[in-house]
């Protein structure tokens, strides 16, 4: 892994056209400030994991019975 | 017609068009690329069956069927990837969660819906820059989780 040390304010060039900036730094929190093309996507790398992990929970999901699909078929939804 | 032996269906028969092709793999499965869909037509939840693997499979939905509002947006490169330029011309599909211990508890992947591109056969798993959708949103909401609950413990009680 590459390695540079920054100070607020200071900003990294990344490839064509991605510019990553420290904003701010506060604590053990540091702000980071993204210029990026529209086609490049930028994620909080937990949100990337979390998808990771619940497909390989979703993989040992069982074969369900009529039952519970009736129930989904029946909208009862929630969040 | 070719066929792979399944732990969930047995054998499964597929021909050469049914195939999904996923480029990189659906996270966390990343080498396995062919993938087909199964499961009886008139029923909410299909199942997406890794042909390079038997036993492996994703119980899937369209997530209308669990948020009857849904509506997401995509990166324009997530359409690209598989051949396409509108989200109003793919298939997409929801992954969901069921514990066998607990399928009341089942939960879907609002947040990181599967694009699927019919036409071109290619599939794609995508992160919809929509942040209100979560990861793991409960198919059921609190109180027909409370009564499928109740209903499995009286159903086990009468068993034993």
């Amino acid at each position: 892994m590459l390695v540079l040390s920054r100070k607020p304010g200071e900003s990294l060039i990344i490839g064509d056209g991605i510019k990553v900036t420290v904003v701010e730094v506060k604590g053990d929190s540091i702000k980071i400030g993204i210029e990026a093309p529209k086609d490049v996507p930028v994620w909080r790398k937990e949100l990337v994991d979390e998808v990771s992990t619940q497909n390989l929970e979703a993989s040992s999901s069982p074969l369900l019975k009529g039952d519970i699909l009736k129930k989904l078929r029946g909208g009862s939804h929630g969040q | 017609m070719n066929s792979i032996d399944t732990s969930r269906f047995g054998k499964l028969d597929y021909r050469d068009e049914d195939i999904i092709k996923f480029p990189k793999g659906i996270p966390g499965f990343e080498d396995k690329t062919n993938w087909v869909v199964t499961g009886e037509a008139d029923e909410d939840i299909k199942w997406l069956q890794s042909i390079d693997e038997g036993t492996l499979a994703l119980a899937v939905s369209h997530p209308r069927c669990i948020d009857p509002e849904y509506n997401i947006s995509v990166a324009r490169h997530d359409l690209e990837a598989i051949d396409s330029n509108s989200l109003e011309t793919v298939g997409i599909l929801a992954v969901l969660t069921i514990p066998a211990d607990a399928p009341w508890e089942a939960r879907a992947n609002l947040r990181a819906p599967i694009l699927v591109n019919s036409e071109a056969r290619l599939g794609r798993q995508v992160i919809a820059l929509d942040e209100k959708y979560p990861v793991q949103a409960h198919i059921f909401n609190e109180e027909v989780r409370a009564k499928l609950k109740e209903e499995s413990l009286v159903k086990n009680a009468g068993e034993k």
